[in-house]
């Protein structure tokens, strides 16, 4: 018998979506604190870095639910929230909860911002690498286009730029004179 | 600060991200073309080949037997026109006489 791969396309296609999702928003937030353009507007950039995180969860949260309707990979509801549950690649796919839920973690931190206060929100956030490389390391050990070499291309360009980014970041001086002096 | 423009670049370009791959996971660019795994279809295919090569083959001796025939008829006919023109005109012969006779008159004779 023949199965409706339509689920399994979904869950493939939002799964690589979430991924680039992510990296545009870990890109948007590196070149936040560099900002190499004097012409990008900060507070644009912050929303705009806002609001891919969040196309990036709507994009996981459709992965999560395309996995659970498709057949190809026998998962309960359970394996999407606690890792080490799902009996498909247990290690590779909970690397991909993990990081899912610190991103859910880190966009809900923008809210509670002041109630946490801006030194622990910042600690909170530099889990972005830490959540960028789990989902890479999800995408490239349980993704079954991950052997292939335009998915390759894709993983090996995002962890290109974002390496790029983040070193010029380190290195670059910031242009904001009064965090100059802070730091 | 909402930044509406950035929003919407945003949501398009995760949309044409999300379409694009769906599209291309579907499509499977990178898998081999499908071979003809009945073997039904590959005895059909193999009989229609076979029926070309042989209705070549047949049309040509056709076509072969045909000039051969074209000849043989232009070569008869020529010896039948060279015939007819050596032979005399045959001569029509005279048409006898009709005789007018009155015959005895019809009797039937029963002998049972």
């Amino acid at each position: 018998m023949k199965t409706d791969p339509t689920f399994w396309l979904l869950a493939r296609a939002s799964g690589l979506t979430a991924y680039a999702a992510l990296t545009a928003s870990v890109l948007a937030g590196i070149v936040l604190k560099s900002r190499p353009l004097r012409s990008l507007r900060q507070a644009a950039v912050v929303d705009t870095h806002r609001f891919v995180a969040l196309l990036g969860l709507g994009a996981i949260a459709l992965h999560g639910t395309t996995l659970l309707l498709d057949r190809t990979v026998p998962l309960r509801p359970l394996a999407l929230v606690v890792p080490g549950l799902s009996t498909y690649r247990p290690a590779a796919v909970a690397a991909g909860v993990v990081a899912a839920e610190l991103m859910l973690l880190v966009y809900v931190s923008f809210a509670l911002r002041r109630r946490i206060g801006v030194a622990n929100w910042r600690r909170l956030h530099w889990t972005t690498y830490a959540i960028f490389a789990a989902a890479t390391v999800h995408g490239l050990a349980a993704g079954t286009d991950s052997t292939r070499p335009w998915a390759l291309s894709i993983y090996l360009g995002a962890v290109g730029s974002v390496a790029a980014a983040a070193a010029w970041r380190s290195l670059a001086v910031p242009l904001d004179p009064q965090r100059r002096t802070t730091r | 600060m909402t930044s509406h423009a950035g929003r919407l670049y945003a949501l398009a370009g995760v949309l044409v991200v999300f379409f694009l791959t769906w599209a291309l996971l579907a499509a499977r660019p990178w898998a081999p073309a499908r071979q003809v795994s009945d073997p039904r279809l590959t005895a059909l295919a193999h009989r229609e080949h076979q029926l070309r090569r042989d209705a070549v083959l047949v049309r040509r001796i056709v076509a072969r037997r045909f000039a051969r025939y074209r000849v043989a008829l232009v070569r008869r006919r020529a010896e039948l026109a060279a015939v007819s023109a050596a032979a005399p005109a045959p001569t029509v012969a005279a048409a006898p006489a009709v005789r007018v006779v009155t015959l005895p008159p019809l009797t039937i004779t029963r002998t049972s």
